[in-house]
């Protein structure tokens, strides 16, 4: 554990002007206050032991939130760094490698800084003096993989996000004609980007195992070397911050959004899962079905069994259901197969079979998610699985996108809520979200998003408007 | 000044890099004025108890003096040597206002005022003033055909690392540390291209001070990436405005004992309530000093941050006051205070500290004048509405040039002839202002009627 003295000389050393405090809101959108160092060392100490007090209440969309509430749960909440993860950013100090690369690739765009102020980031959890009645999704990320790990022998929850997004131009068409795996010429005008949000990802320690071009026109996918939940929520929210503002850059935008254009692949977060002991993973079990062990399996069970109920969480807005339905790959039914694109939890495939790759991945999620929600809920899902025994259903090995409707219902196959206002009846009717996030939440984030649903319907949409001309109505 | 100050300030001034030597006074607006004069120029008296001054057309400075009486002196304040970053061969010093005999020019001199304002606190009542400041801004970009769009479309605490706003701000700072401003911290603020930077609690003088050089420091790097930053109160109609919200906390003398509050830290002291009930009592008829400008008083709508009423209150942000009971370390570390939110970011800081400190601390005004009840929260329904209209804020620029007229504190603190000035001044940008026939009467009447 990094102590308040030790940063402080790290700070020194890496001759940082200024802090950035990091944190995110209820909806996974990154913040940030910047703090200059200055020379007051009992300051700097206080304010990284204790962090600051904030008045966060403008975060939450203002007509929701009643005068009363605003008083009692979210003015003046602290907002605590934690120093473990601590991070000089290498594009703000100039002489850096990174900084080099970066100056490069701003070449003469007449429209930008160089960076000359040298920053470094904490991330920072929420605090109150009233923790049940203010809500971080860092701190309870953080508090339940720690009850996992006292309460299990260690036990570490594992995962390795497949990201998607596409590259937009200032109109919001695709940035590229570009298909998968396509790579220069092509796709020049985007590789050029993703690279380079690459390359600093890796020089922050954010290790990336591949990047490469996504089907769709201007969509590109990026994935990350598996970690713990809660460093790699944090590098998520890093990597989409950087991949934005690398993006913006060259006049381009960076979008995040699940399904951005009706007729091509959405944006998903396909999540691999796993839990270790120490260095030994639990969900290998040698010479069974697919190599999964028993706590594998009943985890998988519990993520089938649960699914409906999380999906709000990990598919947060109108526009994720979009996205979530049958073809482009994405997951519709709660199945699982093991080399099946059409279920919601695949067995990948792979050769040769070893004790560290031994995985399932989870489907569902999009990009736009809150990384830490998403993580905590799959989570919960799963030990509800090993908790109460939960038996694997059999294998979906077929395309289920293609299956008579007979079969389906035959084979019971479920599917996942069609849309927000489904999703967030499944997560009410459920107890998953309730117990782990607490009553507070549970107000908050239905409070927004069911504003949001209700705004959706009153919609009347373009589609609409050319059907009934067509039809003459 | 004392020898020492003197001798450092001359020593700064002949080293070799320095080109000009700047001596800072602001109009009675608080717009920055600057004087150069070369190195050689820059001499003390013979005993080295001053430096000595440059005279300067005081009839030329808005609201200083009039045309019979334009020689005035800049004497140079040697307590306080900035060199920004950005123009480091320049020393800057704040200066005071002088007529051409030496004598105090005290109409002229709100600097001066405030000083002798806080000077008369310490002694007669014992007691040591510190304020925290935030103060707001927009930068804006400047489109080919002359107009503006706010610089970003980012929200409350929002972040962009590469970015030009995000660097701007961290340069921002990293300036005003150098000159020995001390910030608390900076971010973005509600609206699009709006930012915060909050400041830490000091004397009241050299926060005024701060407030003057920080806008300086903003306008200048802003305008070096081709951005325009603006303090205005309310540039947009449909965003929020740009305030200086305020932490006014008042210590015993030579100790850190709070006089404010109650030695628990959460009950207000006979002294805080007396404080308290000035503020709300006298705050109106000051808010010229406040808020002077015709477009301030398009900040106080409903519904937005700013305040409506100047009443107190624990919690409600549409209250102006709020006496800071659960603020903590908020504006380290001064705590806790009185929470002053109606001032705005284009104010002149001299006029309205002073303001503020002396409706706190030197009307006493008995705190009885006031039902318990005042001390309660209170919610804005109408039955509840504050009964004295002295609490309504003005809802124009006339309104307020009104109860400033009508205000014998004013006298009291400013003296006959700078209110004189300053009524004369805003009377002026009133009536320019009233007799404009707007876009909106144009595009509701001019068909219709």
């Amino acid at each position: 554990m990094k102590t308040v003295e030790d940063i402080l000389e790290q700070i020194k050393n890496d001759k940082i002007c200024v802090l950035e405090f990091w944190f995110v809101d209820l909806l996974g959108n990154i913040k940030s206050v910047e703090i200059p160092v200055g020379s007051d060392d009992e300051r700097l100490k206080h304010l990284l032991g204790d962090g600051i007090l904030c008045d966060i209440a403008s975060l939450i969309p203002a007509p929701l939130i009643g005068k009363a509430k605003y008083k009692e749960n979210y003015k003046n909440v602290n907002l605590a760094p934690d120093l473990a993860t601590y991070l000089a950013l290498p594009w703000t100090k100039p002489g850096d490698e990174c900084h080099q690369a970066l100056q490069a690739f701003i070449g003469n765009k007449p429209k930008f800084i160089r960076p000359s102020i040298s920053k470094a980031r904490f991330m920072c959890d929420i605090r109150t003096t009233n923790p049940d009645k203010c809500f971080s999704s860092r701190q309870s990320l953080k508090d339940y993989l720690f009850k996992l790990k006292a309460s299990n022998s260690n036990w570490e929850y594992i995962v390795g996000p497949e990201l998607e997004f596409h590259y937009l131009d200032d109109k919001g068409c695709a940035f590229d004609e570009g298909g998968y795996m396509d790579t220069e010429p092509d796709s020049a005008k985007t590789t050029q980007l993703r690279e380079m949000t690459a390359l600093m990802c890796e020089t922050i320690g954010i290790k990336v195992e591949c990047h490469h071009h996504e089907v769709g026109h201007g969509q590109q996918e990026i994935d990350f070397e598996k970690r713990d939940a809660l460093t790699m929520a944090d590098n998520m929210i890093t990597y989409k911050l950087i991949a934005r503002d690398v993006a913006r850059l060259c006049g381009v935008q960076a979008s995040f959004m699940p399904k951005p254009f009706s007729d091509a692949h959405g944006n998903g977060m396909h999540v691999h899962q796993s839990i270790w002991n120490e260095q030994q993973n639990l969900f290998y079990g040698e010479g069974r079905r697919n190599n999964l062990s028993l706590i594998a399996e009943r985890f998988t069970a519990g993520l089938l069994t649960y699914a409906s109920e999380i999906t709000a969480i990990t598919n947060q807005w109108v526009n994720s259901y979009k996205r979530i339905v049958p073809s482009y790959e994405a997951p519709v039914y709660i199945a699982w197969g093991s080399a099946n694109r059409s279920s919601l939890i695949r067995i990948p495939k792979y050769y040769p079979v070893t004790e560290q790759s031994v995985r399932i991945e989870y489907r569902s999620p999009d990009p736009a998610c809150n990384p830490y929600l998403a993580f905590l809920v799959m989570l919960a899902a799963g030990m509800e699985g090993i908790k109460n025994d939960l038996e694997l259903p059999s294998e979906i090995a077929e395309d289920i996108y293609h299956m008579p409707e007979s079969t389906v219902n035959e084979r019971n196959i479920g599917m996942l809520p069609s849309n927000l206002g489904e999703a967030l009846a499944a997560m009410k009717r459920g107890s998953i979200v309730k117990d782990k996030l607490g009553e507070q939440f549970m107000e908050d984030f239905v409070r927004i998003k069911e504003a949001d649903w209700v705004d959706f319907n009153r919609h009347v949409s373009r589609f609409e408007i050319e059907e009934m001309r067509k039809y003459g109505i | 000044m004392t020898i020492d100050t003197v001798t450092k300030a001359l020593a700064e001034a002949r080293k070799k890099d320095t080109q000009f030597i700047d001596l800072w006074l602001t109009d009675i607006q608080g717009n920055l004025k600057s004087i150069s004069i070369p190195p050689g120029q820059f001499r003390a008296t013979d005993d080295r108890s001053e430096l000595l001054p440059r005279s300067f057309d005081g009839s030329s400075v808005m609201g200083m003096t009039d045309i019979a009486n334009s020689d005035l002196m800049a004497y140079p304040d040697a307590c306080r040597l900035m060199r920004f970053p950005f123009k480091s061969n320049n020393l800057v010093l704040f200066s005071g206002i002088r007529d051409w005999k030496g004598m105090a020019f005290y109409q002229g001199d709100w600097r001066y005022q405030l000083k002798t304002k806080l000077t008369r606190i310490h002694e007669d009542l014992k007691y040591q003033v510190k304020i925290a400041a935030e103060l707001e801004f927009y930068l804006f970009l400047p489109n080919p055909d002359g107009s503006f769009n706010p610089s970003d479309a980012k929200g409350y605490f929002d972040l962009a690392t590469i970015s030009i706003e995000q660097e701007l701000l961290a340069i921002i700072v990293t300036d005003a540390e150098q000159v020995g401003i001390r910030v608390n911290r900076a971010h973005h603020e509600g609206a699009k291209g709006q930012f915060e930077i909050e400041l830490q609690a000091e004397e009241p003088l050299t926060m005024a001070d701060n407030v003057i050089a920080l806008r300086h420091i903003v306008r200048t790097r802003a305008k070096e990436q081709g951005l325009y930053a603006s303090f205005m109160p309310k540039p947009m109609m449909a965003q929020e405005g740009c305030g200086l919200h305020l932490r006014l906390a008042v210590f015993h003398k030579n100790s850190d004992n709070n006089a404010l509050y109650e030695s628990d830290l959460k009950t207000l002291s006979i002294a805080g309530k007396s404080a308290v009930v000035g503020l709300c009592r006298y705050s109106r008829e000051l808010m010229l000093a406040t808020n002077q400008w015709v477009n301030s008083y398009k900040r106080f709508q409903p519904n937005t941050d700013a305040p409506n009423y100047l009443i107190c209150s624990e919690h409600l942000r549409a209250t102006s006051f709020h006496s800071g009971f659960s603020l903590d370390n908020d504006a380290y570390p001064v705590q806790p205070s009185i929470h002053v939110t109606h001032p705005d970011a284009a104010c002149n800081p001299y006029l309205a500290f002073n303001a503020l400190i002396s409706a706190a601390l030197t009307t006493q005004e008995p705190y009885t004048w006031f039902d318990d009840e005042f001390f309660e929260e209170k919610l804005l329904e109408d039955s509840k509405m504050p009964k004295h209209s002295h609490q309504k804020i003005p809802e124009d620029l006339g309104q307020a040039i009104e109860a400033f007229e009508k205000s014998e504190l004013a006298v009291d603190i400013w003296g006959k002839v700078l209110c004189v000035a300053l009524i004369k001044q805003k009377r002026k940008q009133w009536h320019n202002y009233q007799k404009q026939v707007s876009d909106w009467e144009i595009g509701h009447y001019r068909e219709v009627l």
